[in-house]
């Protein structure tokens, strides 16, 4: 962020020179081409996976997945991460089974989902939507907490209650904190794809990367690399940046960093 | 007093409604509501991990996934720290180095693993790094940030003090920074914790993932709650265990260390 502002084109010269430097010792044979193949050769067949069809099939079944475990969470997380907010003894209810969700790697829930469920595409979308859950629910719950009492008292004196002070007061002060939410949560529910990708499944980017690996094809393996890499930063930086765009009074929290 | 705290709603609330649930399960599991192939009861787990931890072979895998984390975290948090500091303070390495981690961080951590064993096989070391990855990319953008978001006054006071080099460094810059810094690690573990689970899930034998998948496998479903479990009090361990370490070090940064909703 500091080095988009500050750098401008200055950003790019480290990693191009880092890609340079990739070639050269490639061209110079101390990196053997078939462990490490040089950009020269990276750039084409990155570009015949994408002409061909195979690649865009897996990463459509990755976006699948990704956007359907995401949406299906996002409703029910903020709803009750907003009562949860509101409500205390709801929240003295709920807080250890919520906390103890929170803190297990969501992917370790990948067994008990499959037990229940079967091995199946339904598995794979609910094991990574607990994360986009827990995450949004936790967030929306902290915002709602953390909204400023003068805030509420102001909206009160002015005579909202009920719906109206939930709508105009509390709901929009609570917003920079849903929206943080469900940035990291997309960002850990990507994780969580390619995760159950690489362990369970036969499609998608997560398992085609983990084949590429396998059979020692070194390209394969690279040109997904990147294709997940790239998703990362659209998924990272594009939020930033509809964030920023959407609540432009939110400073951006160093602390709330995404994974 | 003591008894009067003990009966407030924090605490009443909190333990009647999981005591609730654990024994709903547990009736509804004897009444045959629920299946016990998928859904133990809880006694059946309990009894399961008793015998675990007697047999002793529970500890070896809690003590691999500890060993796997404290290990990975050290592979992170050294270079991480001293290059994030390096970054904040010094322009030329930052316009180095800043791209090229902005560029990696990103990039789903679980992502790094085929790579990784790719050239490492599937060693010890190739989980290690993994592990360590994202860590180390995480700590090193929030320990420049913290340089970067110091004071300008602090900086001023301390160099009208006499303070340069070195003893700027390590009486001015580090002393501000280390809040963030605490911060930092703790998202760090948390990270680290559950690349370990996961790597552990898709390639080991041992360690808690590899115990948890092996159960799956073998269909022994009491000892895959058991592994989930362990994992769970690991996770917590690791989530409220260290924010309630640092509120205790750094009690007058209670506001900055609690960003559980952030995260």
């Amino acid at each position: 962020m500091m080095a988009r502002r500050r750098g401008g084109w200055r950003v790019f010269v480290s990693p191009a020179i880092a890609i340079l430097v990739w070639e050269m010792l490639a061209r110079a044979a101390i990196l053997r081409p078939d462990y490490v193949p040089p950009p020269s050769q990276l750039a084409p067949h990155l570009a015949g996976l994408l002409a061909g069809g195979e690649l865009w099939r897996h990463l459509s079944m990755t976006l699948y997945r990704l956007s359907l475990s995401f949406l299906f969470a996002l409703i029910p997380a903020v709803l009750l991460g907003l009562s949860l907010g509101m409500s205390r003894n709801a929240r003295l209810a709920l807080e250890p089974l919520l906390n103890s969700l929170y803190a297990i790697p969501k992917i370790a829930l990948l067994p008990l989902v499959m037990l229940v469920l079967g091995v199946n595409e339904r598995t794979l979308i609910f094991t990574s939507m607990l994360t986009s859950f827990v995450q949004m629910t936790v967030s929306t719950m902290g915002g709602v907490l953390a909204v400023d009492r003068s805030i509420l008292e102001a909206g009160k004196n002015y005579g909202a209650t009920g719906w109206r002070l939930f709508r105009y007061v509390l709901l929009p002060a609570a917003l920079p904190a849903i929206f943080t939410g469900m940035r990291i949560g997309l960002g850990l529910t990507l994780v969580l794809v390619v995760a159950v990708e690489l362990t369970a499944a036969q499609e998608g980017l997560g398992a085609f990367l983990w084949t590429a690996g396998q059979t020692f094809a070194a390209k394969n393996l690279f040109s997904v690399f990147i294709v997940i890499g790239v998703l990362g930063w659209v998924l990272t930086y594009g939020l930033e940046r509809i964030g920023e765009r959407l609540m432009p009074w939110q400073q951006r929290s160093s602390a709330a960093m995404f994974l | 007093m003591l008894l009067s705290r003990l009966l407030s709603r924090e605490v009443v609330i909190p333990l009647a409604t999981s005591l609730a649930m654990l024994a709903a399960w547990e009736i509804l599991v004897r009444a045959g509501v629920l299946r016990a192939a998928f859904f133990p009861a809880p006694t059946n787990v309990a009894q399961t991990l008793w015998g675990l931890a007697l047999s002793g072979e529970l500890w070896i895998h809690v003590a691999m996934t500890l060993g796997r984390l404290i290990a990975s975290f050290l592979m992170a948090v050294i270079p991480g720290t001293a290059i994030g500091l390096a970054m904040g303070w010094w322009l030329q390495m930052r316009l180095v180095a800043d791209p090229l981690v902005r560029l990696l961080f990103p990039i789903p951590s679980i992502a790094f693993f085929p790579v990784v064993i790719f050239y490492l096989g599937l060693s010890e070391w190739g989980l290690l790094l993994t592990a360590a990855i994202t860590p180390f990319l995480l700590i090193s953008v929030q320990a420049a940030a913290a340089v970067e978001g110091l004071e300008r006054t602090l900086l001023e006071a301390g160099r009208n003090y006499g303070a340069t080099g070195r003893r700027l460094f390590t009486r001015v810059i580090l002393p501000a920074a280390l809040p963030h810094l605490f911060v930092s690690y703790r998202l760090a573990v948390g990270v680290g914790f559950i690349v370990t689970v996961a790597v552990e899930m898709i390639a080991a034998k041992h360690g808690l993932g590899g115990f948890l998948w092996h159960s799956w496998q073998i269909l022994r479903i009491e000892e895959m709650y058991v592994g989930l479990v362990l994992i769970g009090l690991l996770g917590i361990l690791v989530t409220y265990g260290l924010e309630a370490l640092a509120e205790r070090l750094m009690p007058w940064q209670v506001d900055l260390l609690r960003s559980k909703g952030q995260r």
